[in-house]
Order: structure tokens, then C-alpha cells, then sequence
């Protein structure tokens, strides 16, 4: 049997090239997964990231105007500590609290070093303060420019220091709603004797340079600081605050400026591109797998038309090989007995030719048969049904006698209906059913085995069992023998076409029957048919 | 068709064709015997001697293929000229034949007096050893 070589690499290259799974489907959930994964990980990297920069930025920024107010505070400080001359003023002070003396002496040269716009000489007691004001004198108390319990905590610093050195207190303070800088130092004589260390007055200088309007547009331009004011109180919610203090327990105000937050600016900047991005990727992907399936799916649907097609073509050509093959055998006996008869009629005697003669006609009848049946099966032929009265089981023993190779077979009819009344049905129908099935059971079963026909009647339905204790049908077999050209993988030499038990089942369909196959390998099979008795009469009628 | 006395073995399944097969070789002047499959014609061999056989090739029990295998095996029977007569037409199973020794190979259907002439072919002095027909 040629095979057709060209269809079948076709399919099994495109076979080989169909995805064995379903990849796409499997990937969508856990990419879209990995994806939101993806947008989480990174919106939480960016806020993290913000937040950070934000962070650095505040504290930045603190350091930046505690530095500024460092730095004020101690040019304030030096002021007071380099000023050795205040010795003798202190001194004169002390002795005579001579405004005018003061003003030419010390505030003058105070306000012309360093533009400081007032200058407050505290007495001792903490309640006598000289003010200098732009070079114009003003007589007035501590307590018009600074709190009282201020002025004394000034004061008592200044006390506390060392007599050693002359060290600078710096504290702030808030005169006429403005806040101040103050640097305190405590004055000493250069060469002090042993009872001034002891008994020595004190006497604090105050040096007082607002922080207004402009230090705080200076420190807002120097270090990005946004809208930084004084708040005189610990300032709540975002505003961002650097004390203003001498040490680090005690503030007296704050400058308080607005959150610059880059961080912040930058992750929202940031997030609705992300977002968008993120979002048309995994609309994309989602678009690409359907796409992707939708691709497969016509893949599939070709690769299944395609294998639909080599079936096909296998199909014919297995039905030209094998119808081609059986017809051999008869026409091998029509020639052989055409050839006996042409060469050797004298030598035959007139039986013998006969006999020849029949055989060429019961040849050419099988041929007939079987390319009636190809052509049942082949293009669905239908036939008319005609049924009328048969005698079953004597239909069954004139297959034997007549039409099958029985000689020196045990064949069995065993009719077990109550009533062995005749049949009502398609005569050519009943005898392809029942002449193949026979055939099958002699074929496939030795000579010593018996073949058994069991006929019986169960609830209106005739049944016909063909039981033969042959060779059986493989169970892998068993559902596709019934398929044209099928047949059992142990069918070895036996020759068939794999007709017979399609042409039976399309019988039984036609008659509206069922038809089970029982069969164990090595120990026979049982084919078990199932007509409807009333079905068959109505179509009788 | 007269020919001289030569002992042929038919080995084949279908009575029809075999019964015919020894009819009319009978009648052409051989001695013919026959055998249902291979493994009774390899049987018939131990006891009666054969010039030619002639083989089916689908048989139950020892087929064609198997039989062709069992004669080129044996020493004793390996020279026994062998015609395959089968309705197996292509170009392996002919192959497969001529390979196991096969001397001639004629597909079914196939005239009496064609088998004949390839029998007589076998004796011709002249024709080339072994040349397929």
C-alpha cells in the first residue's frame, strides 16, 4: 500500500509547530500580577524616595537657619566680648549713669561698628538700662524693651559666668513685638583685685539687633527658606521651625518658614505618568495575549481542517488499496476457473465445468456485494426500506449452507423467544446485519471453535447475539471497529476489507437498533443486536 | 500447455484459488501437491520432495513473509526455486520477496498460463539466474 508521503509531513510539520499548552492564558494573570506588583513597588519606592528627599530638605534647612542664627548670635557675642573699652565704661556707668557720656562713648561707637539699632546697658541690679537708639539717646528701663523675668534671667547668666573671662549669654528676646538678639557678656577688669572678684557689681550689656523684615528676606533668599517669619510660639501642623535659642532646652521664639518639599512636588510629578504607564502596559499585554489566543485559536482551527483533510485522504486511499486488494483474491478464482475452463474443457467433466461456471458467477456476485457495500459506506447510500416476513432462523441456516465458508464448523441457532414467530423487516438490511456478523465470528475464530446464534426477545425488541470464542478484539480496538476500514490490531493474516461491522452498524442505524460489542481477548466476542420489533412493523406499514 | 513432470507445492489459503491452482497445473502435465498455509507446506517438505513452490503471501498462522524466511534459513530447503502469487502488489512486499530469494512473483489475478511459462523459465538453461519476472 503506497502511502501518501505529502499530506501527512504537511500535518506533522504543523503539528510539530502548535504549542503544546496554552501559554498566554497561563501568563495573563501572573503578569498583570507581576505588573501591579510592579506599580505598587514602585510608587512605594517613589514615595519612600520622596519622603526622604523631603526629610533631607527640612533638615537642611533647619540646619541652615540655626546656622544663620548661630552666626548672628555670635557676631552679637563677639561685639560684646571684644569690647574691652566697656571696662572703663561699665566703670564710668556704674559710678555716674550719664546718658549723655553714654551716648557719646559707647552707643555711638556701638552703632557705628555694627548698625545695631539699639544698644541697652544694664545696671547691676538688673533694673537700670541705658538705651541707645541710632545715636538718638532714650532714658528708659529694661522693662520697656524686655520682659521683666527676661531681663532677670539675663542678668543672672551673666552672674554665673565666669569672672575669668568675659563669655557671651546670648539670648532672644521680643521688644515691641519684634524679636531681638541679645548678646550678654559679663564685663571684668582687666586686672580685677581680690575683692572686686568678690564683690565686684555686674553689670550685663545687652545688645539688641532685631530680627525684622529684612534678616528674614536675607535668610529666606540665602537658604531657600519659603515665607520664613517668627512665630513666638512652637509652631503646629507643616510648617517647618528652627528655634531661636542659646541652649539647647530653652527657646524664646522661632523662625517658621513653609514646608519646601521637592520630594513631594517630584512623587506627583511622577505618579500620574507612572500610573498612566503602567496602566497602558498591562492594557497592551491584555491586548497582545488576546490577540495571541486569537492567533492560536485560528492556528488550531486550520491544523484541525488540515488533519480533517489528511484523514480524508488516508480514508480514500486506504479504500482504494484495500477495496483494490480484496477484489484480487475473486477476480484470482474467476481467472483460474475462466483458465480451466479455455484450456482444459476436454479434460472436464460437464459437472466439473459447471461447477466452474457457478463459481465464476458466485465471484462475481461476492465483487458485487462488497462494492455495494463500499459504495453504502463510501457515499452513504441509502435503500428504500422493503420489509416483509422472515423466517430468522432460517435465514441464519442458509447463510451457512449457501453463502459461508462452513464446512466442518459447529454453528448453533438457539432461538429462545416464547413464540418463533417470523420477523417483520428489511430483508437486505437483516442479512447484511447478520451475514457479516457470522463472517466475522468464523473468520475470527479455529475451526474447532463452535459460533453460537442466540436469538431472543426482551420487551418488544428482538435480540440477536452472534457469540463466537475466537481471537476478540483488542479493548483498545473496540470503539473504532465499527469505523470503515477499521480492525482489530490482532487480526494478523486474516484477510478483510474492515467493512463488515461498519456496513452492521449502519444497518442497525437504519433500523433503528442499537448494536453492543463485548469481546475479551483470546476468548471470544459477543455481538449483541437490538432491533425494535414495533419500529420495524410501523415501517412495515 | 504440455510440459515435462516436475513436483510443485502449492502454499495458499483461499480454497477457491488453490483447488484451481492444482486442477490446472495437474492438467499441464506437473505433479502438484498443496498446502493451506506455510507452516504445512514447510511440514509437506520433510516428507515429499518439490521442484518448484509456489506461495501466498497473506495467510493465517506462517505467512508468505514468515515461510520465504523459514526457506532461506533452512540449507535443505534454500534451493527450492519459490514463485510468490499474491494479491499484494507493491513494491516492498516484492521487494521483501526477492530479497528472501524469491525467484518469480506474479500478482493476482493472474492466468494459469502465465504461472506456467514462469515455472518453465525457472529450467531454461539460458534464462539469467535469479532475474525477476
Amino acid at each position: 500500500m503506497t502511502e501518501p508521503e505529502t499530506p501527512h509531513s504537511a500535518a506533522g510539520l504543523l503539528r510539530d509547530e502548535r504549542p503544546t499548552g496554552d501559554p498566554v492564558r497561563g501568563l495573563i494573570v501572573p503578569m498583570v500580577l507581576l505588573l501591579s506588583l510592579a506599580v505598587v513597588a514602585i510608587i512605594a519606592i517613589a514615595w519612600f524616595a520622596a519622603e526622604r528627599l523631603d526629610h533631607e530638605t527640612e533638615n537642611r534647612d533647619v540646619a541652615l537657619a540655626r546656622t544663620a542664627l548661630e552666626a548672628e548670635a555670635s557676631r552679637m557675642a563677639f561685639l560684646a566680648r571684644d569690647l574691652s573699652y566697656w571696662d572703663t565704661a561699665y566703670e564710668k556707668l556704674i559710678v555716674t549713669p550719664d546718658i549723655v557720656w553714654a551716648d557719646g562713648n559707647v552707643g555711638s561707637y556701638i552703632a557705628e561698628s555694627s548698625r545695631i539699632s539699639h544698644t541697652i546697658v544694664l545696671a547691676e541690679d538688673g533694673t537700670t538700662a541705658m538705651v541707645f537708639h541710632q545715636g538718638e539717646v532714650v532714658d528708659a528701663t529694661g522693662e520697656d524693651y524686655l520682659p521683666t523675668d527676661l531681663l532677670s534671667e539675663l542678668v543672672r547668666a551673666a552672674n554665673a559666668a565666669p569672672m575669668s573671662a568675659p563669655v557671651a549669654v546670648v539670648r532672644y528676646g521680643v521688644i515691641g513685638g519684634m524679636l531681638h538678639t541679645i548678646a550678654a557678656s559679663a564685663f571684668t577688669s582687666e586686672y580685677p583685685t581680690e575683692a572686686q572678684l568678690i564683690r565686684r557689681p555686674r553689670a550685663v550689656l545687652i545688645l539688641a539687633s532685631p530680627i525684622d523684615d529684612t534678616f528674614l528676606a536675607d535668610v529666606s533668599r540665602s537658604f531657600l527658606l519659603e515665607d520664613a517669619s517668627v512665630s513666638m510660639s512652637l509652631p503646629t501642623g507643616t510648617r517647618i521651625y528652627a528655634p531661636i535659642s542659646a541652649d539647647e532646652t530653652w527657646a524664646t521664639a522661632y523662625i517658621t518658614w513653609d514646608a519646601s518639599r521637592p520630594g513631594t512636588r517630584l512623587l506627583h510629578d511622577l505618579l500620574v505618568p507612572i500610573v498612566v504607564s503602567l496602566t497602558a502596559i498591562i492594557l497592551l499585554a491584555a491586548l497582545y495575549a488576546r490577540r495571541l489566543a486569537r492567533a492560536r485559536r485560528e492556528a488550531e482551527a486550520i491544523s484541525r481542517a488540515l488533519d480533517r483533510e489528511v484523514e480524508l485522504r488516508e480514508l480514500k486511499s486506504r479504500f482504494i488499496s484495500t477495496v483494490s486488494h480484496e477484489m484480487r483474491t475473486p477476480l484470482a478464482t474467476i481467472q483460474a476457473a475462466a483458465d480451466l475452463l479455455s484450456h482444459f474443457s476436454d479434460r472436464l467433466s460437464p459437472e466439473e465445468a459447471q461447477r466452474e461456471l457457478d463459481t465464476i458467477r458466485d465471484r462475481v456476485s461476492d465483487m458485487d456485494a462488497l462494492l455495494g457495500e463500499a459504495l453504502l459506506l463510501e457515499k452513504g447510500e441509502t435503500q428504500r426500506l422493503t420489509p416483509e416476513m422472515i423466517d430468522l432462523p432460517a435465514m441464519i441456516e442458509g447463510f451457512w449452507r449457501n453463502r459461508l465458508p462452513s464446512e466442518g464448523r459447529m454453528l448453533r441457532v438457539e432461538d429462545e423467544r416464547h413464540t418463533a414467530e417470523p420477523v417483520h423487516c428489511d430483508r437486505r438490511l437483516l442479512q447484511q446485519i447478520i451475514g457479516n456478523l457470522l463472517q466475522n465470528a468464523l473468520k475470527y475464530s479455529s475451526a474447532e471453535e463452535p459460533v453460537t446464534t442466540r436469538i431472543t426477545e426482551e420487551g418488544g425488541v428482538l435480540v440477536i447475539s452472534v457469540i463466537d470464542q475466537g481471537i476478540g478484539i483488542p479493548l483498545k480496538d473496540l470503539h473504532h471497529v465499527r469505523e470503515p476500514f477499521s480492525r482489530g490490531a490482532n487480526v494478523e493474516n486474516v484477510s478483510g476489507v474492515g467493512f463488515g461491522l461498519s456496513i452492521v452498524d449502519r444497518a442497525i442505524a437504519m433500523l433503528d437498533g442499537t448494536f453492543e460489542l463485548e469481546s475479551e481477548l483470546g476468548a471470544g466476542t459477543t455481538a449483541r443486536v437490538r432491533l425494535p420489533l414495533s419500529g420495524t412493523r410501523e415501517r412495515a406499514n | 500447455m504440455k510440459v515435462p513432470s516436475r513436483r510443485i507445492l502449492v502454499i495458499e489459503d483461499e480454497a477457491d484459488i488453490r483447488e484451481r491452482i492444482v486442477k490446472g497445473l495437474g492438467f499441464a502435465g506437473y505433479t502438484v501437491s498443496a498446502a493451506n498455509d506455510g507452516a504445512e507446506g514447510i511440514a509437506a517438505l520433510k516428507t515429499q520432495r518439490a521442484d518448484v513452490i509456489i506461495c501466498d503471501m497473506m495467510m493465517p498462522s506462517l505467512n508468505g513473509f514468515g515461510t520465504l524466511t523459514v526457506l532461506k534459513d533452512r540449507p535443505d530447503l534454500a534451493s527450492i526455486p519459490v514463485i510468490v502469487l499474491t494479491a499484494l502488489g507493491e513494491k516492498t512486499t516484492r521487494d521483501f520477496a526477492f530479497g528472501k530469494g524469491a525467484r518469480g512473483y506474479l500478482t493476482k489475478p493472474f492466468q494459469l498460463s502465465e504461472l506456467v511459462e514462469m515455472i518453465e523459465g525457472l529450467f531454461e538453461p539460458a534464462a539469467p539466474d535469479g532475474e525477476p519476472v
